[in-house]
C-alpha cells in the first residue's frame, strides 16, 4: 500500500541519515560505495589489460605511465589492483549471501522449534566454532583445490554457523513475545510465524553481521590466495598479487604494497560501515 | 436455559521445575489445579483473582496456547484438547483472545490493516484490496477509522492499539473471545470506554466472553457469573448478583471487602485484612489451599482439600466451612 511505501522509504532515509552522521560511518560508506563503483567501471578506467606481460617492462617502480609500477612479469599494478576489486568484491559478497542464508534459515529453525534440532544444530555449530576459521578454510579449500569458486565455498562453508548463532539467540528473546503468541492465537501457523513475525524481527542483526562479515570475508580470501589455496595464477586476485610480490618486498616494494593496501582499505571500509549500521539499529530500536 | 458454549473439565497445568546439576525435574509449580466452569453462550464469565493465582495461565490452557498437563476443553461440542495441531488451527477462528498488554501484542513491524487483516489471510486467504473493506468495517466498530490503516502501533496510543487488538480479535466473527485483562494496562478513562465497547459488541453479536481482571469493580461490571481464583484453584463460582450478595468464601469476602470504598464514614466498616503472602503455587499448603490466611481455619482445613461443591442456585464453594462462618460483607453496603 501507499502508506506502507512512505513509512519505509521515511525509515530507511532515518538510517541513512544516521549511519553518515558519523564520521566512521560516513568514511565507511563512502570506501564502500567507492569499492562498488570500481568493481563496477575499473576495467574501462585501467590503463592497460591485467594480462599482458611485458619482460621489458618488469619491476618497474611507480611512474606517470603505471602509477603502481609493474610486477616481476612487467603487469601494470594498477590495471591489475582495479581488475582485482570485481573479484573480491563479487566473492566476498557471495559468500555472505550465502553463509547469511543458511545461517539465516538455520538459525530461525533451531531457536523457534527449540529441543533436538536446536541440539544438534548448536552442536555443529560448536565444531566449527573449535577450530580457527582460516584453518578450516585452508582445509576445506585444500580438499577442494584452488579456484575462485572453491575458494567461495570453502569461506561459506566456515562462515555460516556466525550467523546461525546470532539469528538463534534473537530468536529465543523473539519467540516469547506476546504478539508471536498472538499469531498464534489467530491461527497462524509455523511457516508464516517463522517468515512473517520473527524474520522482520531478526533480520537487522544479519544485516549488521554480513557487513562487517563483508571485510573479514576479503581478508579471508586474500589469505588463501596468498598461501596458494584461493584463486590461481595469473587471476589479478589482491592476495595473491601480495603473495607474487612477497620475494621482492626488499628491493621492490610496490608489487605487494598496492595490493595489499587495497585489501586493508575495504576491509577496513565495510567494518567502519558495519559498526555504523549496528550504532544506527540501537539507536532506531531504541536501545 | 441457554446452550452451553465452553465446558472446562479438571483442567491442570503443571510446569516443571528444573535444578541441580542435571536439570533434573525436583517439582511443579501447580499453575492451574483441577478447574472446572462452563460458560454459557451469550454471556461473560468474570474471573477474579490476585496477581499470580493462575489466571493467565488457566485461560491460555483453555484456547491451548499453552498445552494442558490434564483435564478437557469442550468447546461448542468439540472436546478441543483432543485436536490435531491442523484442527486446532482452524478452530482458533471461533475462540479469539485480547491480551493484557497491547503495547507488546501488536507486532511492530506491522501496520494496523496488516495486523487486522492478518486473520483473514490466513483462514480465508484473502488480503490485500480485497479485506480492506471488511477491515474498514470492523475498525469502525471498535471506533477506528481509515486514518488508522496505515499507522504502525508505535504511533498509536494505548486505547487505540487495544481497539485494534479488539478488531483483530472480532474480524473472523469468532462465538468466544478471551479478555485477560484488557484494561489493565490502560489510563482509567481510557478504562471505560474499553469497557463500554465490548459490552456494546457482545450485546451486538451475541459473543459470548470470558473475562479475566484482577480488579473486582470491573468484573461487577461485566460479568454475569462470577469465578473467584486462588492459587491455581477456584474456590467460588456464582451468578454475579448472588455472588456480591451472598459472598460464602473466606477469600471471596476479603477480596470484597477490600475494594474501597468513597465514603469517609464507611471506614468503621469490617473489613477482612489477610495475614501473610500468597503461598507459591511450587508448594501449596496442604489441605485448603487458603488455611494459612483463613482467620477461621480449623484441624480440618489443614488436613482435607475442600471440594468446589454446589450450595444451591448456581452458586459453588470449595469451603468445608461455609455454614458455620460469620456472613462479612460490606461491598453492597456502599450502594
Amino acid at each position: 500500500m501507499e502508506g506502507a511505501r512512505r513509512t519505509s522509504i521515511r525509515g530507511s532515509l532515518l538510517m541513512a541519515r544516521l549511519v553518515l552522521s558519523s564520521p566512521t560511518g560516513f568514511a565507511g560508506a563512502v570506501i564502500v560505495a567507492g569499492l562498488l563503483i570500481l568493481s563496477l567501471i575499473g576495467p574501462v578506467l585501467a590503463p592497460y589489460d591485467p594480462y599482458k606481460q611485458d619482460m621489458s617492462e618488469r619491476l618497474m617502480p611507480p611512474s606517470w605511465e603505471h602509477p603502481f609500477g609493474t610486477d616481476q612479469l612487467g603487469r601494470d599494478i594498477l590495471s591489475r589492483v582495479l581488475y582485482g576489486c570485481r573479484i573480491s568484491l563479487s566473492i566476498a559478497l557471495l559468500v555472505v549471501a550465502i553463509s547469511a542464508t543458511i545461517g539465516l534459515l538455520l538459525g530461525l529453525v533451531s531457536g523457534y522449534f527449540g529441543g533436538l534440532v536446536d541440539e544438534a544444530l548448536m552442536r555443529v555449530t560448536d565444531l566449527f566454532f573449535a577450530f580457527p576459521r582460516l584453518i578450516l578454510a585452508m582445509a576445506v579449500a585444500a580438499a577442494l583445490g584452488p579456484s575462485i569458486i572453491n575458494t567461495m565455498l570453502a569461506i561459506a562453508t566456515v562462515s555460516w554457523p556466525v550467523y546461525a548463532r546470532l539469528v538463534r539467540a534473537c530468536v529465543l528473546q523473539v519467540r516469547n513475545e506476546t504478539y508471536i503468541e498472538a499469531a498464534r492465537a489467530i491461527g497462524a501457523g509455523h511457516v508464516r510465524i517463522l517468515f512473517r513475525h520473527v524474520l522482520p524481527m531478526v533480520v537487522h542483526v544479519v544485516l549488521v553481521q554480513a557487513t562487517l562479515d563483508l571485510g573479514s570475508i576479503i581478508l579471508l580470501a586474500a589469505g588463501l590466495s596468498f598461501i596458494g589455496l584461493g584463486a590461481p595464477p595469473p587471476t589479478p586476485e589482491w592476495g595473491l598479487m601480495v603473495s607474487e610480490g612477497r620475494l621482492y618486498i626488499r628491493s621492490q616494494w610496490w608489487v605487494s604494497t598496492f595490493p595489499g593496501l587495497a585489501i586493508m582499505i575495504s576491509a577496513l571500509g565495510f567494518n567502519m560501515l558495519g559498526d555504523a549500521l549496528r550504532d544506527a539499529f540501537d539507536v532506531r530500536l531504541g536501545r | 436455559m441457554a446452550r452451553e458454549l465452553v465446558r472446562v473439565e479438571e483442567l491442570r497445568k503443571y510446569f516443571p521445575v528444573r535444578g541441580g546439576v542435571f536439570h533434573r525435574v525436583v517439582g511443579y509449580v501447580k499453575a492451574v489445579d483441577g478447574v472446572s466452569f462452563r460458560i454459557e453462550e451469550g454471556t461473560t464469565f468474570g474471573l477474579v483473582g490476585e496477581s499470580g493465582c493462575g489466571k493467565t495461565t488457566l485461560v491460555r490452557t483453555i484456547l491451548r496456547l499453552i498445552e494442558p498437563t490434564a483435564g478437557r476443553v469442550i468447546f461448542d461440542g468439540v472436546d478441543i484438547t483432543a485436536l490435531r495441531a491442523g484442527e486446532l488451527r482452524r478452530m482458533r477462528r471461533h475462540m479469539q483472545i485480547v491480551f493484557q498488554d497491547p503495547y507488546t501484542s501488536l507486532h511492530p513491524r506491522m501496520q494496523v490493516s496488516e495486523i487486522v487483516a492478518e486473520p483473514l489471510r490466513i483462514h480465508f486467504g484473502v488480503g490485500g484490496e480485497e479485506a480492506r473493506g471488511e477491515v474498514l468495517r470492523v475498525l469502525r466498530e471498535v471506533g477506528l477509522g481509515e486514518e488508522h490503516l496505515d499507522r504502525y502501533p508505535h504511533e498509536l496510543s494505548g486505547g487505540q492499539r487495544q481497539r485494534v487488538a479488539i478488531a483483530r480479535a472480532l474480524i473472523l466473527r469468532p462465538k468466544f473471545l478471551v479478555l485477560d485483562e484488557p484494561t489493565s494496562a490502560l489510563d482509567v478513562s481510557v478504562q471505560a470506554k474499553i469497557l463500554r465497547l465490548l459490552k456494546e459488541l457482545q450485546s451486538r453479536y451475541g459473543l459470548t466472553y470470558l473475562f479475566v481482571s484482577h480488579n473486582i469493580l470491573v468484573i461487577e461490571y461485566m460479568s454475569d457469573y462470577v469465578g473467584v481464583m486462588y492459587l491455581g484453584k477456584l474456590v467460588e463460582v456464582a451468578p454475579k448478583d448472588e455472588l456480591f450478595k451472598n459472598p460464602l468464601h473466606p477469600y471471596t469476602m476479603a477480596l470484597l471487602s477490600a475494594v474501597p470504598i468513597p465514603d469517609p464514614r464507611a471506614r468503621s466498616r469490617k473489613r477482612i485484612i489477610l495475614k501473610g503472602e500468597v503461598p507459591s503455587p511450587l508448594n501449596p499448603p496442604s489441605g485448603c489451599r487458603f488455611h494459612p490466611r483463613c482467620p477461621w481455619a480449623s484441624e480440618e482445613c489443614r488436613s482435607y482439600e475442600p471440594e468446589l461443591v454446589e450450595v444451591g442456585g448456581e452458586h459453588y464453594v470449595a469451603c468445608h466451612r461455609w455454614e458455620e462462618i460469620p456472613r462479612v460483607n460490606t461491598y453492597m453496603a456502599r450502594r
